[in-house]
């Protein structure tokens, strides 16, 4: 019957809700969830899709003077940067201990990308041009930061070992 | 977003105040709903799906049911009954209990984060779903009354839980006197300043005597003191704030705590604290599987599964599972194995009894597991560092005042003579209360602000 | 009959009541939407500031919109973060709340402790364990491979362990002379350990610790060189010195930590009366030389201290014309800051350290400097947390 119908319509419409619902929430559950892969694992996968030629690993302090922070907060911590003063190759691999630490990297990757912009503004049109196109992924319990003439390569290796 | 903070008070609760009562009286609703859209977004974006989406699951689910028992579908009515509910409890199970239930089989399961208020909305819909079932109210087909019903910011985060039936006039008509937002605000005001001004300071005192590793006797009676004190400010206060709130918008609700530190027994400490949780589970769990009708034998198996549930809706936890049995057993005693007996205690020994139960209660909130429970309990008995030492009295002598007070504003008397000075004796007395409120006021301002104070003091030095 | 004889009084009596009572409704309905108003209106009207001295801090300024920063909550943060920083008067809101709890019988406010005498003390930090293992086991590797040079070390308490009177009765506090002791127990072995505690706790007539400062005060590191003198191979000290009082409207950082700014300090600085070499200071990361260890114009900032030494710098070079022969590295935190004041007759270069900014390698600056003395001077608060400097010495190699 006609009313029948109608009722079974409402029934239709409120279980689609439900559905969509759980469907945006999967879909976005995918892609927050922490990584299982070993810091040392990833950390090869991307360095093996990097081109090192231009870069040198830092060590603690130089993570302090470039990115005012403490590697030893993080459960896994690689920093490598430009050789010369006027290169703009970096690239930084982070594991977090706890998940509150995405805000300080973030804010940190954010901070060193200004500055190395704004040294470079204005006769360092190469440089410049690298810094725009570098990759910030922060996601779950890994972040990376990455200037290079071929990010995505790097991003890649990284999204395939996450 | 919190109540207790310079955004609220001075970005959103003005512009809140403008826009309702500018609007013309169609429109009030939807501003409301507007508002308390952006009110749970502001805390957290992420989640504000999940309110909207509970709001028009349960939109079609009430209609839906209303419809099916119209045509006399009783058992397609029931099954969508159950659908509704399953599902809603399912996503609460979900975002509040799927650590705690899966925690233990799969140990690097990381429960999702909390969306804010979930317990207090999700039992919001139950009722409604409930009351439309039972035909205790008729099935809302004005989307915004509906949509208002769930998400008044007020109560969305924190409560009380307003049943239904109980609101459902006040959605579409509500009377706007300046009386009736002067009493509001009254409430609002009382709220805040038990949240500022006692519940935050007996807090951090809680904070600094549980952190003490070796607590003498009294340190331990102390921090249980502080603590409960503190709890009932804290969701007193909110309370009341969200009732004061409401009432400004027009909307009467009835009252959350009426002073449970001064209850006659444990029955009637659970007519005082947290009503309206109270009434839900007597409306929607109680009397359902049988309420008082029954034999005593199932009045007590009932009486158990709704503390038991009680315990559960307090934190997904054994400690508040077992919270919960606690005070289920007490309620069980009172009302089956003493009887007469009770009326042979003096009254101050009843009550005076009935808050140390409540006080012990609580232990098993602040405490990580049950055995930390008894171990604190414990503590009361004995302390690990004897009876007193000049840490406890240091404790003591700096919180003396915040307690002092607590515990005057715990009896009803003070609010009644305020209340008489302020309402009932002329304008002398309501001139100076409402100087007082406002000194009161400027304190918490006061207060939230130093909250926010931070100083990157020695990165510098 | 009785009842309804008293009804009609009753029922106005009600009435009236009922009228008082809407009034005093009406009173508060009007009062708090006008205080509103007022609040909401001068903060409209009140431009932004950027810096708080108080907090010593940036100030939240207007955020940016973006569709990304509304989306995931941050703006709204910001917003909140805006809202809080510039509110009209914070500084003075702090105050009140400062007030508020000391006159509710407060003795501590913001993790320090009011004590007697408008004292001011800094609560002991608990030790990190492992930053202070990593600290050590440098420490004694970088004595191993400096076998020749002399080196001492000194740890100074916070005011509380020397002063226990000060503190409100019955505070609960770490005993932190006990952590010094532990420590230099370890590494006693390696490293020289001047005693300095007893030296401070013995000196009872002078005002060792500011007030309002979790700096000791010139006359505190004088006690303290005193006691080191012997240590450092300093046989003759100097005992007498003109004092120069600087400024006497210090408040140092526990006054904004606390907020309690009652009380001030005075700040002095020490000249030895005799045998005073000439000398100059070079600061390498600015390039900048000058002839005196006090900068003035410190003096007009909220944190005065900096008037030692303008400060904490990386590296700072301090040569004299004392020919001694003998050459000092520092590695400290801030409290070696006026302690230098006293060490310039004894040493041709004076090499102050600050691990938390130093990011050369200092073997090559020892090398090329001729260091022949070295010394370790940290307050205990910063030492037992302290990171930065077991990576300066692991770097060297």
């Amino acid at each position: 019957m006609n009313a029948k119908k109608n009722v079974f319509s409402i029934t239709l419409v409120k279980w689609a809700v439900a559905a969509v619902l759980v469907i945006i929430l999967a879909a976005r559950s995918l892609g927050n969830t922490d990584s299982k892969t070993a810091f040392e694992d990833m950390s090869a996968a991307v360095l093996s899709a990097a081109d090192m030629t231009n870069m040198q690993e830092a060590d603690n302090q130089m993570v302090r003077r470039l990115y005012g922070l403490d590697s030893a907060d993080y459960a896994g911590f690689t920093l490598y940067y430009p050789t010369t003063n006027m290169g703009a190759e970096e690239l930084l691999l982070v594991q977090f201990s706890d998940p509150t630490q995405k805000d300080t990297i973030k804010e940190a990757v954010e901070a060193r990308l200004e500055t190395q912009k704004k040294s470079f503004a204005g006769y360092g049109a190469d440089q410049t041009a690298m810094l725009e196109n570098s990759i910030v992924d922060i996601r779950g319990n890994y972040a990376l930061f990455v200037s290079a003439a071929d990010p995505d390569a790097v991003e890649k290796a990284f999204d395939s070992t996450y | 977003m919190a109540f207790n903070t310079i955004q609220f008070l001075f970005l959103f609760l003005p512009v809140a105040i403008i826009l309702y009562f500018l609007v013309p009286g169609k429109i009030k609703s939807l501003i409301l709903i507007l508002l308390s859209l952006v009110f749970y977004a502001w805390g957290d974006p992420s989640q504000l799906i999940l309110l909207v989406f509970s709001i028009l699951f349960n939109f079609a689910g009430g209609i839906e049911i209303a419809a099916l028992k119209r045509n006399e579908q009783h058992k397609a009515a029931k099954a969508a009954l159950a659908g509704t509910v399953i599902a809603d409890l399912a996503m609460l199970a979900f975002y509040k209990y799927s650590g705690f239930l899966l925690g233990g089989l799969f140990p690097s399961f990381t429960a999702p984060p909390l969306p804010v208020g979930i317990s207090f909305f999700t039992f919001t819909v139950l009722s409604y779903i409930f009351d439309v079932y039972y035909e205790r109210a008729e099935a809302e087909t004005n989307f915004f009354a509906f949509a208002l019903y769930v998400s008044f910011f007020p109560k969305l985060v924190s409560g009380p839980i307003v049943e239904y039936k109980d609101i459902r006039e006040q959605l579409r008509v509500r009377n706007h006197t300046l009386e009736g937002f002067g009493e509001g605000v009254q409430l609002f005001l009382t709220g805040l300043f038990k949240k500022v001004l006692i519940a935050d300071v007996l807090g951090g005192a809680f904070q600094s005597v549980y952190a003490v590793e070796s607590k003498t006797t009294v340190l331990a009676w102390l921090g249980m003191i502080f603590y409960s004190l503190q709890l009932y400010f804290d969701f007193s206060g909110y309370s009341d704030m969200a009732i004061g709130l409401a009432r400004m918008f027009g909307f009467k609700f009835d009252k959350n705590f009426d002073h449970p530190y001064a209850a006659d027994g444990m029955t009637d400490f659970w007519r005082r604290w947290h009503i309206s949780l109270g009434h839900w589970f007597r409306d929607y769990v109680y009397i359902p599987l049988g309420g008082n009708r029954v034999g005593a034998g199932r009045q007590v198996l009932n009486l158990m599964v709704v503390w038991f549930l009680t315990g559960l809706w307090h934190g997904a936890g054994w400690t508040f599972i077992c919270w919960g049995l606690y005070h289920g057993i007490w309620i069980l005693i009172e009302k089956f194995a003493l009887g007469r007996v009770r009326t042979k205690i003096p009254k101050v020994i009843r009550i005076g009894v009935t808050v140390l139960i409540a006080f012990i209660g609580w232990i098993f909130f602040f405490t990580p597991t049950i055995a930390d429970a008894a171990q604190y309990i414990g503590l009361l008995f004995g302390g690990a560092a004897g009876f007193w030492d000049a840490a406890t009295g240091y404790y003591l002598m700096e919180n003396i005042i915040p307690l002092i007070l607590a515990v005057i504003l715990c009896v009803p008397a003070t609010g009644q003579a305020f209340r008489h000075f302020a309402g009932e004796r002329g304008l002398r007395g309501s001139v100076i209360s409402v100087v007082m409120s406002i000194v009161l006021f400027a304190f918490c301002v006061a207060g939230i602000i130093s909250s926010t104070y931070s100083s990157f003091l020695y990165f510098k030095f | 009959m009785e009842t309804k004889e008293k009804s009609p009084a009753r029922s106005r009596k009600k009435r009236r009541i009922q009228l008082y009572r809407e009034r005093w409704y009406r009173l508060l309905g009007m009062a708090f939407v006008g205080v509103l108003a007022v609040f909401v209106i001068i903060n409209l009207l009140k431009g932004d500031r950027e810096f708080s001295e108080n907090e010593n801090r940036n100030l939240a300024q207007k955020p940016e919109f973006s569709k990304e920063a509304l989306l995931n909550g941050q703006y709204f943060s910001d917003v909140d973060d805006y809202l809080s920083d510039q509110f009209f008067a914070r500084d003075q809101w702090l105050s009140l709340n400062f007030m508020m709890k000391k006159y509710t019988g407060s003795s501590e406010n913001g993790g320090v402790f009011l004590g007697k005498d408008d004292y001011l003390l800094e609560k002991p930090n608990d030790p990190n364990e492992t930053a202070l293992q990593n600290s050590e086991d440098a420490i004694r590797a970088f004595a191993a491979a400096h076998q020749g040079i002399n080196m001492q070390m000194m740890l100074i308490p916070c005011q509380e362990a020397v002063r226990p009177e000060l503190l409100p009765d019955g505070a609960p506090v770490r005993d932190q002379l006990a952590d010094i002791a532990s420590i230099q127990a370890d590494l006693a072995d390696a490293v020289g350990q001047i005693d300095a505690v007893s030296a401070l706790k013995e000196d009872t007539q002078e005002q060792l610790y500011y007030r309002t400062d979790h700096h000791w005060t010139s006359r505190g590191a004088r006690t303290a060189f005193m006691a080191a003198a012997p240590a450092l191979g300093i046989t003759d000290p100097i005992l007498y010195y003109d004092s120069y009082l600087v400024s006497d409207s210090f408040r140092g950082t526990l006054s904004s930590k606390s907020g309690d700014n009652k009380p001030s300090d005075q700040i002095e600085v020490f000249v030895p009366q005799e045998n005073m070499p000439q000398y100059y200071v070079y600061l390498p990361d600015t390039k900048e030389s000058s002839g005196s260890l006090y900068v003035s114009e410190k003096l007009k900032e909220k944190d005065q201290y900096q008037v030692f030494l303008g400060g904490n710098h990386p590296y700072v070079e301090i040569s004299t014309t004392a020919d001694t022969g003998k050459n000092l590295l520092i590695f400290k935190d801030s409290y070696a800051n006026c302690f230098v004041q006293f060490l310039v007759p004894y040493y041709d270069k004076i090499v102050v350290v600050d691990p938390r900014y130093y990011y050369d390698n200092i073997n090559t600056a020892m090398t090329s400097t001729g260091i022949t003395d070295v010394l370790f001077l940290y307050s205990a608060n910063t030492f037992v947390q302290d990171t930065t400097l077991s990576d300066v010495l692991n770097a060297a190699g």
